[in-house]
């Protein structure tokens, strides 16, 4: 009985952070991803000078080809030109590609 | 021959040519070597041939650093040492590892990898790890690995080993001593006290007692310590005190640079490459494991450490960012600090809740709420980090003594900040290989470098560095023989002698280099010439 209690004194403080009572509604998730994919965007600008979109502009047309898609990103780890965001280290291409997203 | 020490009369004197002080893996591999040989030699160990508790608790410590594990946990002490608890993981270090590398300070070992290399082998049949070594080009075309880090820049596979059931030492291989016609085991034979002759630079005798009060000396021509990284150096030391740092001390490097393997999960590898969950695997009576380190090439031009990285696949609960950062909001609010990242950790903790969730009912009611939390989410990386050689990491005497007389045990360690950099940007690196294979992404923990450096810190409890071996006495304790710096006949045989420690487990390497001993102290070693 008494975990029960605890439980419920649990669940109450967890509810009664703002932000977690969304977190039961589906579409409160892809705001987060939204908001995420927002960051990315401004990070990289910040961190290269310009946009993702003209950046990826800039590759011509072979970006619309896969295997010169994959090339580019694995060649952008050779050379190290990679992005760190949340940890997570991806190529320029690739996070550049990521980040547009929010644009579609 | 098996002895109990407590069983002899007071005063015995023994009488041998080699005295072995410490009966864990160095101990009994040296002894092996000298079976059958011409010399005859006792070896003492401060155990009996089971765990006893009452024996154990002279291996506490008085002062241990926060998150250092207890050596009196770490260490057993009775016949076999840390193999009677150890998990037999097993492979050689690196040519690279024998090098003076100019971006680590104390680095380089006065023998380089050729002059161990033919001991491997011997000391791989010691662990039971078979003789097929560790070569990747043998092991990873039979695990199916061999294509998976072809276009890898940057790291490689590596084959680690371990024997199932680990190999206990004196298990394995104590019959043949206690069989011996001129090997002789005392058993509740705990040294405390070596009788150094200052003129002729020898030492003379080693005491022991058997716990009963009475004391016994073993007068030798040859003495061998091989405690433990820990012990060796705290004898030498406490023998120190009479002698004013004779023993190998007189540059104030007993004790010192002394090294662990901080082991962490400081990354997770996201990736949709399933062989990965192959990278392990059973092989009759041996347990076989792929691990990722960085090739000689990268550390060499990047400067870095390396790190010994096995995967295994993990789950989204495992995985979560949620608990780790609920950890540490907490422990950073209960001292009323904000922790590093602050808002990152707060939003883990709202984006993550179900997780959260999912951890307090574990905690709190032995329950599981959430089918997704056994999901598979990816792969940790339990990493073995390979430590710089400090000065100021060591090991001294307490002022508190043991029921012995002797003084306890101290230690100082830490991590330094150039190592925890060093660490990060090996994994920087090595994240770069897994978008060029394209196994996958690597996600760097950094937000969670507080707990990772502190209570979720683990480690290879592999005590090393605190007899280094070195060129001169200035800069350590024993020469390329393993012989202490300024003593004619006395050795020390153990990871003690480490001057540096790689990423990889030591026992091979102790082993390999008891071996190496043994030969020299048969004097059928190549080249060598008793001085």
């Amino acid at each position: 009985m008494n975990s029960r209690r605890k439980f419920l004194k649990l669940a109450v403080a967890a509810s009664s952070l703002p932000i977690t009572k969304c977190l039961a509604i589906e579409s409160c998730t892809k705001e987060g991803e939204i908001n995420m994919l927002s960051s990315l965007y401004k990070r990289w600008v910040h961190h290269y000078g310009q946009t993702p979109e003209k950046f990826i502009a800039s590759l011509g047309q072979g970006i619309n080809d896969p295997l010169f898609y994959k090339a580019k990103i694995k060649n952008d780890f050779l050379i190290g030109d990679v992005f760190e965001f949340g940890g997570v280290v991806m190529s320029k291409t690739e996070a550049a590609g990521i980040s547009t997203l929010i644009t579609l | 021959m098996l002895i109990d020490g407590r069983t002899l009369n007071e005063g015995e004197v023994i009488k041998t040519d080699i005295c072995i002080l410490g009966g864990g893996p160095a101990g009994i591999t040296l002894a092996n070597e000298l079976n059958g040989s011409n010399l005859k030699v006792a070896l003492l160990d401060a155990g009996g041939e089971q765990y006893e508790a009452n024996i154990q608790q002279f291996y506490e410590a008085d002062s241990v650093p926060i998150f250092y594990p207890d050596p009196q946990i770490s260490r057993l002490r009775f016949l076999g040492g840390a193999s009677n608890h150890w998990a037999n993981n097993t492979s050689p270090f690196s040519p690279l590892d024998f090098e003076k590398r100019d971006w680590i300070a104390n680095s380089g070992w006065p023998i380089g990898y050729d002059d161990l290399a033919p001991y491997y082998m011997k000391a791989a049949e010691y662990c039971q790890t078979g003789g097929d070594g560790y070569s990747s080009e043998y092991w990873l075309p039979l695990m199916e690995l061999d294509d998976l880090m072809q276009d890898a820049m940057y790291s490689q596979l590596s084959i680690a080993k371990a024997s199932l059931p680990p190999t206990r030492f004196y298990v394995s291989h104590g019959k043949s001593l206690v069989e011996s016609a001129n090997v002789y085991i005392y058993k509740y034979a705990s040294v405390i006290d070596l009788e150094f002759d200052e003129s002729e630079k020898r030492i003379v005798a080693a005491t022991f007692t058997a716990y009963n009060g009475k004391q016994y000396k073993v007068l030798s021509d040859r003495f061998v310590l091989s405690m433990g990284g820990l012990e060796n150096a705290r004898m030498l030391l406490l023998f120190n005190e009479k002698y004013n740092g004779k023993l190998g001390n007189e540059s104030d490097n007993v004790g010192r640079y002394f090294m662990d393997h901080p082991t962490m999960n400081a990354a997770h590898l996201i990736s949709e490459v399933t062989r990965l969950d192959s990278m392990s695997r059973l092989e009759g009576q041996r347990f076989l494991v792929a691990f990722f380190e960085l090739t000689e090439k990268v550390l060499r031009e990047e400067k870095l450490i390396n790190l010994r990285m096995p995967v295994t696949s993990i789950t989204e609960y495992g995985m979560s960012d949620g608990i780790s950062s609920f950890h540490i909001l907490k422990n950073s609010l209960i001292k009323g600090e904000l922790p590093d990242y602050f808002f990152t950790h707060y939003g883990n903790l709202i984006l993550d809740a179900d997780m959260v969730i999912e951890a307090i009912a574990r905690k709190q009611f032995d329950t599981k709420v959430f089918d997704s939390a056994k999901n598979k989410s990816g792969y940790q990386i339990p990493m073995m980090v390979e430590q710089i050689p400090e000065r100021n990491n060591r090991i001294h005497l307490s002022a508190k003594k043991d029921q012995l007389g002797l003084n306890k045990l101290s230690i100082e360690w830490n991590v330094s900040e150039q190592n925890r950099e060093l660490m990060w940007r090996a994994l920087e690196v090595f994240a770069r290989d897994m978008g060029i294979t394209s196994i996958g992404r690597l996600r760097l923990l950094r937000e969670r470098a507080s707990r990772l450096f502190g209570d979720q810190m683990g480690f290879g409890h592999h005590h090393m560095g605190t007899t280094r071996m070195s060129d001169t006495p200035e800069n350590g304790v024993v020469d390329e023989n393993c012989k202490v710096f300024g003593v004619g006949n006395l050795y020390i045989a153990g990871s003690s002698v480490f001057p540096t420690g790689s990423h990889v487990p030591p026992t091979l390497t102790i082993t390999a280099l008891s071996v190496r001993l043994a030969d020299h102290l048969k004097g059928t070693r190549e080249g060598y010439h008793e001085q």
